[in-house]
């Protein structure tokens, strides 16, 4: 069970005026929620083991109001936090007690696609898939694509750097950002970057993309659009053990011709993920490769005949290319909707998200196994192989008392592997609280300074979105003014 | 800590052998410093009156894993000794060699972030950064990012320090993506050769559906890359006359930088983009959380910064 700051009683106190001043700021009592009830929907995000039900939620629909709140945030000592869609798997949306969350899910427009340039303006609560649907008829498409793309807002993406599948080949989130318009805390609105390629002077871009919303909240963003390939065809590998096919993944990225992307599930993700969207996945498999390739007719089958050899020579059992675009479709399905599937098997789940070095995945897939049976707990792999993204998911119980604990003592074994294997404790996921306690595996306490002090910088009261990425007592919170984190009920 | 032997380093720069050694000269010193590396951009930005501290002591490959494409290197090696040791292995940067003189460092290409060629299809050299191991102005000898390509474990400072010219850190170690040969890489814009021989040269990063009218009104030399979104425009004085660069290139949403002019022009009138009040203010923030004494090559790109 993580610790959180313990919230500011004094700012707790002044909750009715606070709630009356933002409605004034907000100019429409309509986007203030003040309601124990409305105010519920707010209390987690994708890491729904952790639930605080904050202390007003205020809901943007310009800019300007964005900048409103933070000023007002700012000049009266007042914790804010940014929310997309709230579907971190870090806890990067969960507030505090006397948290004032923005939402920004009303800023849901697309103001501009530029067919010239490949670019597209918009607001920060659109989401992922959307930019892609809305470009879609021109031949383009916004090509890092979180597997929660239906639902998370490119403010998310842009807070948390986030990838997805296909980025192992075109990049994560930071490779595709030209621009945003930034607030800062003290209610400035920047504009960073824009139509043209690259930054004049520093590379704020890059500072902003990844800070988990601490440093000042997005609320434009352009994009770099791609070229839609003329076709794009997965294959679907079954092999008899998880190391076998996490060879093969370390194989095929050792030739240097990457596929577009490459997705692992072993067999606990196999079978949930047939059971739950009928892809089509070889359910005698201990574990599943989708390899996708792309290009022109003549460019797919050199690929597809380069994977598929690469497959065999590792002992796959069962190889099936996608015949059509409609089983396609439902082969990324099951891939996209894997989690949902496993919620199905399991009433609860932690997703681990550490990178390692793709020639020790295989390595590294053992000591995982071993590491779930030595805590007693099981763990399904899904993940963006050929970046050696990993993603096991602990499954367990939250009924049982004291299991929480034991789950987040076993997902932290397996960062330490990660770690050990030359990797990191977080590929795409981001920190948030799940992982704050777990830098210092990666940095000493003058590397996390050095990170603290551009937040000391932005935020220099450390009101926005706090308690998070640092370890606590490291954040400026005295260790008297720690509380345990609230579990889900 | 001896004194630069090299050609292209001022005569008096200070080299040293270890990163260790050039943190803890940074950590004592009372008197700015100004970063080197190859040397080759010394002719970008306002003159830096400041002792010279050169990074070509630190040199050599130092992690390379050729089936993973990654490789480290200290920041004062030389681009064309990396491209040898990637070339036994049928490797290659992800970024273009530089012909335009003198011997760029790797921590120069990164320090500087301009992308070559082929920006548009490899991204520019901060998006091919995993991590790196830098000094900042107070002399902490630090590390960031990691050796994967997907990682997200804390700010991105290995990408913030791309592009700022030394003026918050000093790389002394970066590691980065690589590439297989056999990925056909473009060569340099057509005519940048004759540009370069122009006492002015300006680059500009453009939305290309604005480029094409700056191009159609220069009366200069003129090379184009990125398909039209970079422009590279040479003149002699006469040619600048009235006309301001920077403006044009911000009046149509891009950004421009003053890659050659004599040195007495550049004393005198900015190299770099001028930027809006918002956003100075959000590179002062920077350069206070790097470099609060403000040792590291000041007033390089803007005053104070
Ligand atoms: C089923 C499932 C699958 C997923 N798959 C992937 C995947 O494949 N790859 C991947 O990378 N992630 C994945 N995620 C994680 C998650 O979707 C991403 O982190 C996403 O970017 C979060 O976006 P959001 O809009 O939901 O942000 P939220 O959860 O609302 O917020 C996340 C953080 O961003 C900050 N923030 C949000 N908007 C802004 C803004 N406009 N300005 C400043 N800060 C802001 C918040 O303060 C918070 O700290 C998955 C999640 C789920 C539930
Ligand atoms: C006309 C032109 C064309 C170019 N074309 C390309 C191209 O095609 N591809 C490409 O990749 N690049 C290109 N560049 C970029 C250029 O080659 C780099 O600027 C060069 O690599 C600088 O290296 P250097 O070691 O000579 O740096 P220097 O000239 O020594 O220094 C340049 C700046 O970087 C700083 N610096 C140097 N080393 C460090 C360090 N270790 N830590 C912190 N700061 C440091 C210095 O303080 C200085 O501000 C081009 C540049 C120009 C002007």
């Amino acid at each position: 069970m993580l610790n959180m700051p313990s919230p500011s009683s004094a700012v707790l106190a002044r909750r009715e005026t606070i709630a009356s001043d933002l409605r004034q700021l907000l100019g429409d009592d309509e986007l203030l929620i003040t309601s124990a009830n409305e105010l519920k929907g707010y209390e987690t995000d994708g890491l729904a083991c952790y639930r605080t039900v904050p202390m007003l939620v205020a809901l943007a629909e310009t800019t300007e109001q964005v900048a409103a709140v933070l000023k007002y945030c700012n000049d009266n000592g007042v914790p804010v936090m940014a929310r997309g869609a709230g579907t971190s798997l870090a806890g990067g949306a969960l507030p505090q007690l006397d948290t004032v969350v923005l939402g920004l899910s009303k800023m849901n427009e697309i103001l501009d696609v530029n067919t010239e340039n490949k670019t597209a303006v918009v607001q920060a609560g659109v989401t992922n898939k959307n930019i892609s649907v809305a470009v879609d008829d021109l031949g383009l498409f916004y090509a890092p694509d979180p597997s929660s793309q239906i639902a998370c807002t490119i403010g998310g993406n842009v807070a948390m750097n986030s990838g997805g599948a296909h980025c192992l080949k075109y990049g994560v989130t930071t490779n595709h950002i030209l621009g945003v318009k930034f607030v800062t805390m003290d209610g400035e609105i920047v504009e960073i970057g824009g139509q043209a390629y690259d930054l004049p002077g520093y590379d704020l871009l890059g500072m902003i993309v990844g800070a988990e919303g601490q440093l000042g909240v997005v609320t434009e963003v352009t994009v770099r659009l791609m070229d839609k390939p003329e076709a794009a065809r997965p294959l679907l590998a079954g092999f008899d053990s998880a190391l076998d096919a996490g060879a093969c993944v370390a194989a095929i990225m050792a030739t240097g011709r990457t596929p577009v992307a490459i997705e692992f599930m072993d067999r606990p993700a196999i079978l949930a993920c047939e059971r739950f969207t009928g892809a089509g996945y070889p359910v005698e498999a201990q574990a599943l490769l989708i390899i996708e390739v792309e290009g022109s007719e003549a460019e797919i089958a050199e690929e597809l005949a380069f994977v598929e050899g690469m497959a065999r020579d590792h002992g796959a059992i069962s190889l099936r290319v996608a015949e059509d675009f409609a089983s396609a479709e439902n082969i990324w399905k099951g891939r996209k909707s894997a989690f949902g599937a496993i919620g199905q098997i399991s009433p609860d789940y932690l997703c681990m998200d550490g990178t390692i070095p793709v020639t020790k995945l295989p390595d590294v897939l053992e000591q995982i196994y071993a590491i779930g049976a030595r805590f007693g707990f099981e763990i399904a792999n899904i993940f963006h192989a050929g970046d050696g993204n990993m993603h096991p998911l602990i499954m367990y119980d939250s009924h049982r008392p004291g299991v929480l604990d034991e789950v987040e003592a076993c997902g932290a074994e397996i960062l330490k592997v990660c770690v050990d294997a030359g990797g990191c404790i977080t590929g795409e996921h981001g920190v948030g609280i799940e992982k704050r306690d777990h830098m210092p595996l990666m940095f000493s306490p003058a590397e996390l300074n050095q990170m603290k002090e551009i937040k000391r910088q932005f935020d220099p009261q450390w009101l926005l979105n706090g308690g998070k990425v640092f370890p606590l007592e490291e954040d400026g919170v005295p260790a008297g003014q720690v509380v345990p984190g609230r579990a889900a009920a | 800590m001896k004194a630069a032997e090299t050609g292209a380093q001022a005569p008096n720069s200070l080299i040293f052998d270890t990163p260790e050694a050039l943190a803890s000269h940074v950590a004592q010193l009372d008197q700015p410093i100004a970063v080197q590396g190859g040397g080759s951009k010394a002719g970008i930005g306002y003159p830096v009156d400041a002792a010279p501290v050169s990074t070509l002591g630190l040199a050599g490959v130092t992690y390379f894993e050729p089936k993973e494409f990654v490789l480290g290197a200290r920041a004062g090696t030389l681009i064309t000794d990396l491209q040898a040791v990637l070339d036994e292995h049928d490797l290659i940067l992800p970024f273009e060699p530089i012909a335009l003189g003198g011997e760029p460092t790797l921590g120069g290409v990164i320090a500087t972030n301009l992308g070559g060629a082929e920006r548009e299809s490899l991204g520019a050299p901060r998006d091919n950064v995993l991590g790196a191991q830098y000094i900042n102005g107070k002399g902490e000898l630090l590390k960031a990012g990691g050796r994967v390509v997907k990682n997200v474990s804390g700010y991105d400072i290995p990408r913030g320090l791309s592009g700022s010219w030394g003026t918050l850190a000093i790389l002394t170690e970066i590691t980065i993506k690589v590439l297989p040969k056999a990925r056909a890489v473009a060569q340099t814009g057509e005519g940048l050769d004759a540009v370069m021989a122009s006492p002015f040269v300006w680059r500009l990063s453009l939305p290309r559906d604005r480029a094409g009218d700056i191009a159609a009104a220069w009366p200069g030399v003129m090379a184009q890359q990125w398909d039209g979104a970079l422009l590279w425009l040479g003149g002699e004085a006469e040619a600048l006359q009235g006309r301001d660069i920077h403006a044009l290139a911000a009046a149509a949403g891009g950004h421009a930088l003053l890659v050659q002019s004599p040195l007495e022009h550049r004393r005198h009138n900015p190299c770099f983009q001028p930027l809006s009040d918002g956003n100075i203010a959000l590179h002062r923030l920077l350069k206070r959380a790097f470099d609060p004494g403000g040792m590291l090559n000041p007033g390089r790109m803007y005053e104070g910064i």
